[in-house]
């Protein structure tokens, strides 16, 4: 029964929270969707800790979101053993990046003063439930290996039985603890999506990508700035 | 406040959504034929021949719901009701031989085994050769002590001495195309083994198991693990020089560490 509860009621309350939560969030409280970054407040930490994290966390993402639209694509690269052991090291490189990324994300918001003031209780919420999805998955994939394989056959049946609307637990009743954990607490993610700081990857400026770059400068020679016969008025702006 | 009532609706409606159905006690114990007879003899699990009188119902009943409970590895937790396991055994009752009936006994015979099928075997196990049917290669799940190959994964049972284990060729036959756990049978059910795969397979894995003594154990263990942390390693360094001029902190740290120290 708990089996029920866990991996049907709980992902389709999480789909449901997070479909109906984002769209009254984005459109009720706009301004409020964002990470609101701590860049300004500590810098060093951040470097190392975002890049890694966001960098592990963006091919492990699509890995899994691959796996879940075309399993039988999956299958056949993972047919051969090499293909399979580039994978299977290939994703574990990027979960251990991950992993260090976020170490060193929760060591700076606990050790960074300026940092613990702008900590939410949500942002505490987001790095636990983070940390157990990490941990759970680098777990998954050295104790139970070769999951980019099992996934396919024996995983995406089941997700997609849950958007078919007719879920079937039969295998994911049977999965090791590990695996349990790692579905529940990536359903949880889902669900907390709208009242944390997740959202913000709904909002990713992908424009970014092929906008032309902006330098920002000061149209002005700095040497000529300093002869005081060369001031001229300023104007005021008009919107501030 | 109505969109939270249909919202409440919605998700009791997911939740109470069951798709099981009652089936009669034949069609069930299909499942269970993979492993189990009624008066044939021992196969993977025990001849279910006059279940009931060795065990009481709700024995049974727990028993079938949670192996583990019982100490039982072998056998997976069983997704099936009160009503589904009483119909199982109601069939198993009509079919178990009268009190007195003498049962036939399996005689297992001696195997031989190509070694033709051992080597197919291998590359079917390992995934060199593609299942006919597009099914996953078993290392993907299973590992088996073989040092010609690679280590295989580590989410299912180890099939080293599946061979001795379940009863020779007719349990891993029984279990290759009975597929009673549900992994297995959400993995190879749409593509199902064929027979002569099966032969290769039943041969490779009986060599496996007749050949553990023989083993060597390398390092080939922590190639994966090594692997993972050489490139962990070669990421970061490539972080580090793609972005290392980036600008790390506030304009104002430099002042603000001073008055901080001063203080």
């Amino acid at each position: 029964m708990s089996d029920y509860f866990l991996f049907v009621g709980l992902p389709y309350a999480a789909l449901a929270i997070m479909l109906i939560g984002t769209i009254l969030r984005y459109m009720n409280k706009g301004f409020t969707v964002s990470s609101l970054s701590t860049q300004f407040l500590e810098g060093k930490k951040l470097f190392w800790g975002s890049q890694s994290f966001h960098w592990g966390m963006m091919f492990l993402f699509f890995g899994h979101l691959i796996a879940f639209l075309f399993p039988k694509s999956v299958i056949a690269f993972n047919g051969d053993p090499v293909r399979l052991i580039i994978l299977e090291s290939t994703a574990f490189m990027f979960g251990l990046l991950s992993l260090f990324g976020i170490i060193l994300l929760v060591i700076r918001r606990k050790n960074n003063k300026r940092v613990q003031i702008v900590t939410s209780k949500m942002d505490k919420v987001v790095f636990i439930t983070l940390l157990v999805q990490i941990i759970s998955g680098v777990w998954i994939a050295y104790f139970h290996r070769y999951g980019s394989t099992w996934f396919a056959t024996s995983l995406t049946p089941y997700l997609w039985s849950i958007f078919a609307f007719n879920p079937d637990i039969s295998v994911i009743s049977t999965m090791p603890l590990a695996v349990k954990i790692h579905v529940i607490s990536a359903f949880a993610i889902i669900g907390i999506i709208p009242f944390s700081r997740y959202m913000h990857f709904l909002v990713y400026p992908i424009a970014y990508i092929w906008r032309p770059y902006q330098k920002v400068i000061w149209n002005w020679d700095k040497n000529t700035i300093r002869i005081p016969d060369k001031w001229v008025k300023g104007v005021r702006s008009k919107n501030n | 406040m109505r969109t939270k009532t249909i919202l409440t609706l919605l998700l009791f409606g997911f939740l109470f959504h069951t798709n099981s159905s009652a089936q009669d006690g034949e069609s069930l114990f299909s499942s269970c034929a993979a492993c189990h007879t009624i008066g044939g003899g021992k196969l993977v699990g025990p001849d279910l021949a006059g279940v009931l009188e060795r065990r009481s119902e709700d024995e049974i009943i727990r028993y079938v719901q949670n192996p583990a409970d019982f100490d039982v590895i072998m056998m997976p937790p069983q997704n099936l009701t009160n009503a589904e396991i009483k119909a199982i055994l109601n069939y198993i009752v009509s079919k178990s031989p009268a009190e007195g009936q003498v049962e036939e006994v399996v005689e297992v015979e001696e195997v031989v085994v190509a070694l033709d099928d051992v080597k197919s075997g291998e590359m079917l196990f390992e995934g060199t050769t593609r299942f006919e049917n597009g099914g996953p290669s078993c290392i993907a799940c299973h590992n088996v002590d073989y040092e010609q190959m690679m280590q295989g994964g580590l989410l299912a049972a180890d099939l080293t001495d599946v061979y001795s284990r379940s009863g020779g060729m007719v349990g891993i036959k029984g279990i290759l195309t009975g597929l009673p756990f549900p992994a297995m049978k959400s993995a190879y059910g749409n593509y199902p083994i064929t027979e002569d795969e099966l032969v290769q397979l039943q041969a490779f894995l009986k060599h496996v198991d007749d050949n553990k003594i023989y083993q060597h154990h390398g390092e080939k263990k922590t190639m994966f693990l090594h692997f993972g942390m050489i490139g962990f390693i070669t990421i970061l360094i490539l972080i580090f020089f793609l972005w290392f001029d980036k600008k790390k902190g506030g304009v104002k740290d430099d002042i603000y560490n001073r008055q901080i120290k001063s203080i």
